[in-house]
């Protein structure tokens, strides 16, 4: 029955973070329980009471300060310094722009809106199709909960209780990986596209864009370097990423208005509550799971398939990428972790960081697959391309992506290299 | 009737974007002093406990703020896919289904918070405690020290306006013709602004 209500429920178009509250209250009825009832409030209150989740509103703020402060622009020139002079530097430098950025947003969506306003007219004056310019950006965009800072990091450090600046250093080489692979399958379809010519910059006009990049790349070294020096928590690296990208863009770049900080604001405080609220609904559907052992049935339902956790991760990113058509990115993430989890560390003695990195990854490809795939739908609205004018040039990418996957699913090594 | 409700439940939404903007500066700026706090070898102990309440709160005002907007993430596919009039009853539904939601919270409030009873004591949270084992007026937080109540309350304030939100967005999809587009009806989808944050 409460399978029947959860299903009804979410394909109805209920908001998931009420579905599974209602869940939870249809469980507490139905298993005669009514003490529950009583907790049913304080709990919903008590699973956001985490210091780790305040990173998430902060890293939201510094995302939308770079942002008013003109930063794609000037990460863009700082990338056509690298790669503008080859054929197809325009495509080089989308992806290379999209990883400099991807340091200081958290999320592929914010990162796909921002990077197609500015890349995609660019690249289609330049000559490039708009479906391929903006698929490009799509692919691009999915490095943003990949390399550091990362809202689906956050959420899965709080959700598996485990060390997020941990998880935000394993996320690094992956998302270099996927990075060199991306720029790989540039390369590759250069040959199917014929791209039109780089264009090679005068010394002094390379030297100048980098000088105007400097001050932008200042706060990702702040945070990042506070995360991985052990100086801060991720949480005090947003706050400090916070101000001095206030100071950034005051200061150095002299593009903050201050007539849009109030609706900034608001963006900030509703775009972090969509996610806490998930957060603080998966704490009262946590009882279901729990009571229901279904993480144990799960399990015994898997180890009469394999015993080996290689062939268990490739049957998880199956079944995420499967999900992901359907549930997006951190949504997905809740209603998964608290289930998959403990089948992965406890049966299969998986590293938790090793499978929160897998599953994140997978699960942001989610977002860019249809029939539920928001990234895609952000792209498509702010280029003009459809959703199937992208996918095509599209599809290159994500098989590369999920040959990275299938490659972190068999060398643990490659995310927990660099993490005690 | 409706312009009644659709009136109240604007406003409640202006007051409510208010305080979420005041939340969503304070908090960078609280987490910001403790850096400096301890920076400086004098950490302000109770401001952490204070920033994640605060942070609560925002998340509670944001989820009945989202509500009402229709903003917060949903699976919109079927409701997308389906004829205008069906799609009409699945907006009632859903819409029915939030303000279902709001009601319940709001009585578990009622059942968690037991205002009559303790009224009846004459707010002897002692004897409160003592007669119905409930002990939610006596947990005070770690390092702050206040009574942790005070904090909870958000919870029926929120349970009372997820209720009026719901109520007046009910009401304007029954009003609203079938094959017209539904206010605020923007598929999550597509909610690009609300979407970034995965």
């Amino acid at each position: 029955m409460i399978t029947a209500v959860f299903t009804a429920l979410l394909f109805l178009g209920v908001p998931i973070a009420l579905v599974l509250a209602m869940t939870a209250l249809a469980y507490i009825y139905a298993s005669g329980n009514p003490v529950l009832y009583q907790s049913f409030p304080q709990q919903f209150f008590s699973s956001l009471e985490n210091y780790g989740l305040l990173a998430i509103p902060l890293f939201l703020a510094v995302g939308e300060l770079m942002n008013e402060g003109g930063i794609t622009r000037r990460l863009v020139a700082l990338a056509s310094v690298f790669v503008g002079h080859l054929r197809g530097g325009l495509a080089y430098i989308n992806i290379l722009a999209n990883m400099f950025l991807a340091s200081i947003m958290g999320s592929a969506n914010a990162q796909v809106a921002v990077m197609a306003q500015v890349l995609v007219p660019e690249m289609e004056r330049k000559g490039y199709s708009r479906g391929f310019a903006t698929a490009t950006t799509c692919a691009g965009a999915l490095l943003a909960p990949v390399i550091p800072p990362s809202m689906m990091f956050v959420v899965f450090g709080v959700l598996a209780q485990i060390s997020i600046g941990d998880l935000f250093i394993a996320g690094i080489v992956p998302g270099l990986l996927m990075t060199l692979a991306f720029i790989g399958v540039i390369a590759l379809l250069g040959y199917y596209y014929k791209y039109p010519p780089g264009e090679r910059l005068s010394r002094q006009q390379k030297l100048r864009n980098i000088g105007a990049a400097i001050p932008s790349l200042l706060v990702p070294v702040v945070m990042i370097g506070g995360i991985l020096g052990g100086i801060t928590t991720p949480t005090e690296a947003a706050a400090v990423g916070a101000l001095t990208a206030v100071l950034v863009g005051i200061f150095a770049h002299k593009e903050i208005r201050f007539d849009r900080v109030s609706d900034m604001l608001l963006r900030v405080a509703l775009n972090s509550g969509v996610v806490l609220v998930l957060v603080a609904a998966a704490g009262v559907f946590g009882w279901v799971i729990v009571f229901e052992k279904v993480p144990q049935q799960l399990a015994v339902l898997l180890q009469q398939t394999t015993s080996d956790p290689f062939v268990f991760m490739l049957l998880v990113t199956a079944l995420l990428l499967a999900i992901g058509t359907v549930i997006d990115g951190i949504a997905a993430l809740i209603l998964l972790v608290p289930i998959l989890l403990p089948v992965a560390t406890q049966v299969y003695g998986i590293n938790p960081y090793h499978f929160g990195v897998v599953i994140c990854i997978n699960l942001t490809l989610g977002l860019l697959t249809p029939p539920v795939g928001t990234a895609l739908y952000v792209a498509s609205r702010v280029t003009g391309a459809t959703s199937g004018e992208i996918m095509r040039p599209l599809m290159p990418f994500l098989v590369a992506t999920m040959l990275i996957l299938i490659l972190l699913c068999w060398q643990p090594i490659l995310v927990t290299a660099f993490i005690d | 009737m409706l312009k009644t409700i659709t009136n109240l439940s604007d406003r409640i939404a202006q007051a409510e974007r208010g305080v979420l903007r005041l939340f969503a500066l304070a908090l960078p700026l609280m987490i910001l002093a403790n850096v400096a706090g301890r920076a400086m070898r004098s950490p302000i102990f109770w401001m952490d406990e204070l920033s994640i309440l605060l942070m609560v709160w925002l998340a509670m005002i944001a989820m009945s703020l989202t509500l009402k907007t229709r903003d917060a993430v949903a699976v919109t596919m079927l409701v997308d896919a389906v004829p205008p009039f069906l799609m009409k009853a699945m907006k009632i539904l859903i819409d029915l289904l939030v303000l279902v939601f709001g009601i319940a919270l709001l009585v578990l409030c009622y059942r968690w918070f037991e205002p009559l009873t303790l009224m009846r004591l004459g707010f002897d949270l002692r004897e409160f405690s003592g007669q119905t084992f409930n002990f939610m007026y006596q947990d005070t937080t770690a390092t702050l020290g206040v009574a942790k109540f005070w904090f909870w309350l958000v919870m029926p304030l929120v349970a009372v306006s997820i209720s009026v939100h719901a109520l007046s967005n009910l009401l304007q999809t029954m009003a609203t013709p079938a094959a017209a587009a539904l206010p605020g009806g923007v598929p999550a989808a597509a909610a690009g602004d609300r979407g970034a944050i995965q």
